[in-house]
């Protein structure tokens, strides 16, 4: 707009008249106004010359050969749908259906003969004006639009882009606006579960998704440091409690599914049905909402529990949003549960469910507007760790003598220490602590993944087979899995006596270091399964065992298994 | 020009206010006088045009020349001409064919006396 009012923008004016006496005497009138003028003596002219010069205003006669002042007018207006240029008519035609035939065909105003040039710059003045608001409230627009652009790139930046797994996970993201009220996101726990996470925002566009960055901040972060689901799910509740307005809330959808485990833990808070879809395409069982959605309440409820369900390799996960099933086509109709579940079973039996159940839902709606925003996850329950991701591919070389030798003669450089007890254990997990304190001193080293899953492991194991005294063999099976956690959480529950100690201590040697872990509980030791008596088979339980000695350098039990020493070494 | 020179052209122009044709121009005598030849190398044989179009029952031009006549003679100051074009103007609109010649015939003089004006004050000096 300043270019305007300093001169610098040089402003255009078409005159459209079949007399060149007229555009003679309002070229004058126009060029006192700082307007270079182009002339054109019929509508047909006139239309050319507009596409050809796009001008900032036109002078508009009504009686011309070939096009007449109402035809061009309309055609020109058609040409500049997105772009306010006032036309004006200029006639000796003072009828009141002049007038009104005039603004009908477009015109922005019209001045009748005779009248006064001080009539004409007024005139033109009040149209400029209009025409300035409009060009600063489009440059305002356009400036928005860009920022907004700029901000949907960063947040898929931040959010989509760094999700774990993107080629075996399938996804449908559709907003209603640039930016979406869904949010996806995947991440990978250290030992190796996938978390899964589909969240929908009231309503869609910018507000909507103001809280995805710390929401996905915390997903990520707290699924990196080896938080358990439900910590996450408590965390983020809590989150968006604090960060969003009243108005403002997620229903979310997570999944964390163990390939090593065969089990998907699951939590539905306001999203539609999670679908767990066998091989075949049919529908193995949904889990529906059971807790209101993230960030309306300050807690979860009480007694709230993740479910748990024994899942096969080749079987799938379908998390959706509530837009997907609300698509509406030309009669109103929603594409609902039922056109829903056909079309996944379609996905799975073709293996492309994404693709699938996309197209399906926009032959369903065809050209309708679409309401809210469109999302879907469909989430294996194998297969998405590559072969750098196993543990095997980190293993220690524990036979190199050279370690052992430094580790004999070298200097313990810190300690850590954890005790917990009671029913401090059934709220803290240490393990996130532990590994925390390990990258604060020695900062971050993708040795830590392991010595995750040996910490894991290890309390675990003294937590559930020392103090709560479960025994191993209830994993048996896929299902029995299922009942030992049941069992656990019910355990757990009423726990408020017994401990774990847990000690670190680090000792670096020449180009890597060294970790010794102890652990000891207050349970009566529990039957470990030494690493010489196993095969590697399909058994559910004991596997941890195994894994634990490939990991570790010296894996020694004492106190018939209510204390172990472990020791982690590594060399860059 | 000189002040003098434009009080002989305003003296000569019969039919035509100079003044009012003028401040269409904002003032501009050199402007408004390139304006009126103008005005009668284009218009000066309108009376004729029109007749023709009566005549032959060409109703759209007719409609056009009379529109742009009333118009131009508006600009250039010719407010005579300008309201008795304007009265053949009206009956065009409501399509009364029956006033159509006699009101051709009422502003002939008027017409007639603006462009010989005009040629006694530029033409037959060029």
């Amino acid at each position: 707009m300043d270019t305007y009012q300093n001169n610098q923008y040089v402003k255009l004016a078409l005159v459209v008249d079949d007399s060149k006496v007229q555009c003679q005497v309002l070229s004058v009138l126009l060029k006192e106004e700082n307007y270079q003028v182009i002339v054109a003596h019929n509508g047909l002219e006139a239309i050319a010359k507009y596409k050809d010069y796009q001008p900032d205003l036109i002078l508009m006669d009504i009686s011309m050969p070939i096009m007449n002042g109402f035809s061009a007018t309309r055609k020109i207006k058609s040409l500049s749908e997105s772009n306010l240029c006032p036309l004006i008519f200029i006639t000796s035609d003072d009828t009141e259906q002049a007038y009104i035939d005039s603004i009908d065909a477009g015109g922005d105003g019209i001045l009748v003969r005779p009248f006064s040039p001080q009539i004409f710059k007024s005139k033109i003045k009040s149209l400029q004006r209009i025409s300035d608001l409009y060009r600063q409230v489009k440059s305002l627009q356009q400036e928005q639009q860009k920022d907004a652009e700029l901000a949907e790139r960063l947040m898929s930046g931040v959010i989509e882009s760094r999700n774990f797994a993107l080629d075996k996970i399938g996804m449908i993201k559709q907003p209603a606006a640039l930016f979406s009220g869904d949010i996806q996101l995947t991440a990978l726990s250290p030992n190796g579960d996938l978390n899964v996470m589909l969240g929908d925002f009231t309503g869609h566009g910018l507000r909507s998704s103001i809280g995805a960055i710390p929401l996905a901040e915390t997903f990520r972060a707290m699924t990196r440091k080896g938080f358990s689901l439900f910590e996450i799910i408590i965390q983020i509740n809590k989150q968006l409690y604090t960060l969003l307005p009243s108005d403002l809330f997620l229903g979310a959808a997570f999944v964390s599914v163990s390939e090593h485990d065969k089990s998907a833990y699951i939590f539905n808070a306001g999203l539609p049905d999670i679908y767990i879809m066998s091989s075949d395409g049919s529908v193995r069982n949904k889990i529906s909402s059971t807790h209101p959605p993230m960030g309306v309440l300050p807690e979860l409820f009480k007694g709230t529990n993740l479910t748990v369900l024994s899942v096969e390799k080749d079987e799938r996960i379908e998390l959706i949003s509530d837009g997907i099933l609300e698509v509406r086509n030309d009669k109103g109709n929603m594409f609902e549960c039922e056109r829903l579940e056909e079309s996944l079973k379609k996905g799975i039996v073709e293996n492309n469910v994404s693709s699938i159940v996309l197209s399906d839902v926009i032959k369903f709606c065809q050209n309708m507007p679409q309401e809210d925003d469109i999302s879907l996850i469909d989430i294996p329950c194998s297969g998405w760790l590559s072969s750098k991701d196993n543990h095997e591919a980190t293993l220690m070389k524990n036979e190199d003598k050279s370690i052992a030798h430094d580790y004999e003669n070298g200097a313990c450089a810190w300690e850590w220490r954890l005790k917990l007890s009671g029913s401090r254990l059934t709220k803290i997990n240490p393990i996130p602590i532990a590994l925390n304190q390990i990258t604060e001193i020695e900062g971050n080293s993708e040795h830590w993944q392991n010595l995750y899953t040996i910490l894991t492991e290890l309390f675990i194991n003294a937590l559930d087979h020392g103090v709560l005294g479960l025994g191993s063999e209830l994993k048996s099976t896929a299902q029995g899995f299922v009942l030992y956690f049941n069992e656990r959480e019910a355990r757990l529950a009423k726990l408020d006596k017994g401990f774990v100690d847990i000690k670190l201590s680090y000792y670096p040697i020449a180009l890597g270091g060294r970790i010794k872990i102890y652990i000891s509980d207050s349970g009566k030791g529990f039957k470990y399964i030494k690493s010489e008596h196993r095969e590697i088979n399909n058994q559910l339980y004991g596997r941890g065992i195994m894994m634990l000695n490939q990991l570790c350098e010296s894996l020694v039990y004492k106190n018939n298994g209510s204390t172990v020493e472990a020791s982690y070494a590594w060399k860059v | 020009m000189k002040n003098q020179d434009i009080d002989k052209i305003k003296v000569q122009l019969p039919g035509i206010d100079y003044d009012i044709g003028v401040a269409n121009v904002l003032g501009d005598d050199e402007i408004y006088q390139e304006i009126i030849l103008m005005f009668y190398e284009d218009h000066s044989k309108d009376d004729e045009n029109i007749q023709k179009a009566i005549l032959g029952y060409d109703g759209d031009n007719c409609k056009r020349l009379v529109h742009t006549l009333k118009g131009v003679a508006c600009s250039i100051g010719a407010m005579t001409l300008f309201e008795q074009v304007k009265l053949l103007d009206i009956a065009i609109n409501e399509r009364r064919e029956g006033d159509y010649q006699h009101l051709l015939e009422a502003l002939k003089p008027e017409f007639n006396r603006v462009i010989k004006g005009i040629e006694v004050a530029f033409i037959n000096k060029m």
